[in-house]
């Protein structure tokens, strides 16, 4: 196959297959500071904690949570975390917000999944088993929502926004 | 029943994307006057590609050095590597040395490589300030209060928009100048201007995580070196013309 001899067209088109390849290299690693994959895993005394942090490309859940994110998502950070009983898979999606004029504010919405197995605590509350779904977005507080089971009792409701705390406390423990 | 599905395309990729394909058809339809074949000039792409990758990510890690020193193990080394970003200058030398070394036994063939391919480098880096623009990085200072251009409120200063107005700008005046002189080298003129207009948009940025180092930062030092590279060379030149002349 000689290149040279093909036409202006198939000679262009190949110049935007490149491109492509190039770019979706690119849009792996991302942009600037905040660029390139990272991940992290920890053992605490009872469990451990594993997260991966991918830059750039595309959305990582429901973007339905997250209107108006013209900017496009700048990380999607997959967390799993497990200790004395409590279990968690979740999502967090960060993006810049809508002011893009180079204002560089962070938003980011979340989901994900938590089962817990703990002894009921009087002092807190908590439950001695149970399991849900949660989501969330940064935009407004309390603005976290919880559908799940907690000792044999349907429940769904806010939830104060205990789970982003807990994601963004592991997110920093891992440094991703 | 997911009758659709919800793509979000980060900005700075699809930017990016754009500004390199646009250079590209822009080159291509030098080939014939620069005298580049198809396939040459693929393998130069490559090459250039390749070269920025490895630049930009090498000059990230360099500013990187004195944290990585501080707490050095293999882990942290290879994280560095693994997790650094990317950075203009490194990548536009990236391609600058990687195309200077795949021409280095062909000193004509070089300097037409050269002449063929700078209008390309302000050209795609005018797109990709407008992604980072979009993205939200590289940005620049506060605003307080904040200001409304044409409808559009802005609460820091729009440090990419300036750098790529001045690359739009610096594409045309390199096109216009390799269009009327064919054998003019624009590289220097396009780094001299670079260097002076990065030097003072730095002062605008308002991200620090870049490196300072002695109240200036890692562009800035590079633009100062620069600079100071171009006068020592013009300096040379003059003196050696005047020995000629005496």
């Amino acid at each position: 196959m000689n290149l040279n001899k093909k036409s202006k067209k198939e000679q262009i088109f190949f110049l935007l297959i490149m491109c492509v390849a190039f770019f979706g290299i690119l849009c792996i690693s991302g942009c600037d500071e905040d660029a390139c994959v990272k991940w992290g895993s920890e053992d605490f005394n009872n469990g451990s904690a594993v997260g991966i942090s991918i830059p750039g490309c595309g959305s990582c859940g429901d973007s339905i949570l997250c209107e108006g994110c013209i900017c496009g998502t700048t990380s999607c950070k997959f967390i799993s975390a497990n200790d004395d009983g409590f279990n968690l898979v979740a999502c967090d999606q960060q993006y810049k917000s809508t002011d893009c004029g180079g204002c560089h504010s962070n938003r980011s919405c979340y989901n994900g999944c938590v089962s817990f197995d703990d002894d009921f605590s009087e002092e807190t509350g908590n439950f001695d088993k149970g399991f849900g779904i949660f989501y969330g977005d940064n935009s407004e507080s309390q603005n976290e929502r919880m559908v799940g089971c907690a000792d044999g009792c349907f429940y769904c409701g806010g939830t104060g926004d205990i789970m982003i705390d807990v994601l963004s406390a592991l997110e920093d423990y891992l440094d991703i | 029943m997911y009758p659709y599905i919800h793509i979000i395309l980060p900005s700075y990729t699809v930017m990016a994307f754009i500004g390199g394909f646009f250079s590209l058809v822009f080159l291509y339809f030098r080939l014939e006057k620069y005298k580049i074949e198809f396939t040459y000039f693929i393998k130069l792409f490559l090459v250039a590609m390749v070269s920025c990758l490895i630049g930009s990510k090498t000059l990230f890690i360099i500013t990187k050095l004195p944290n990585l020193f501080s707490d050095f193990s293999i882990k942290n080394l290879i994280l560095t590597i693994l997790q650094s970003g990317f950075v203009f200058y490194g990548g536009l030398f990236g391609v600058i040395f990687g195309l200077y070394f795949y021409t280095r036994k062909d000193n004509s063939l070089k300097e037409r490589v050269f002449r063929f391919a700078v209008p390309a480098f302000p050209l795609f880096h005018a797109f990709g300030r407008i992604g980072c623009l979009l993205a939200g990085c590289c940005y620049g200072k506060e605003l307080n209060p904040h200001i409304t251009i044409l409808g559009a409120e802005f609460a820091r200063i729009p440090v990419p928009i300036f750098e790529s107005v001045f690359e739009f700008v610096m594409f045309g005046v390199i096109v216009l100048i390799t269009h009327k002189k064919f054998e003019i080298n624009t590289l220097p003129l396009y780094l001299i201007c670079y260097a002076v207009f990065r030097f003072f948009n730095e002062f605008l940025r308002g991200d620090e995580l870049r490196g300072i180092f002695f109240g200036l930062s890692t562009s800035q030092w590079i633009s100062i070196t620069i600079i100071i590279f171009y006068i020592f060379k013009i300096l040379k030149l003059k003196i050696n013309q005047s020995v000629c002349d005496d």
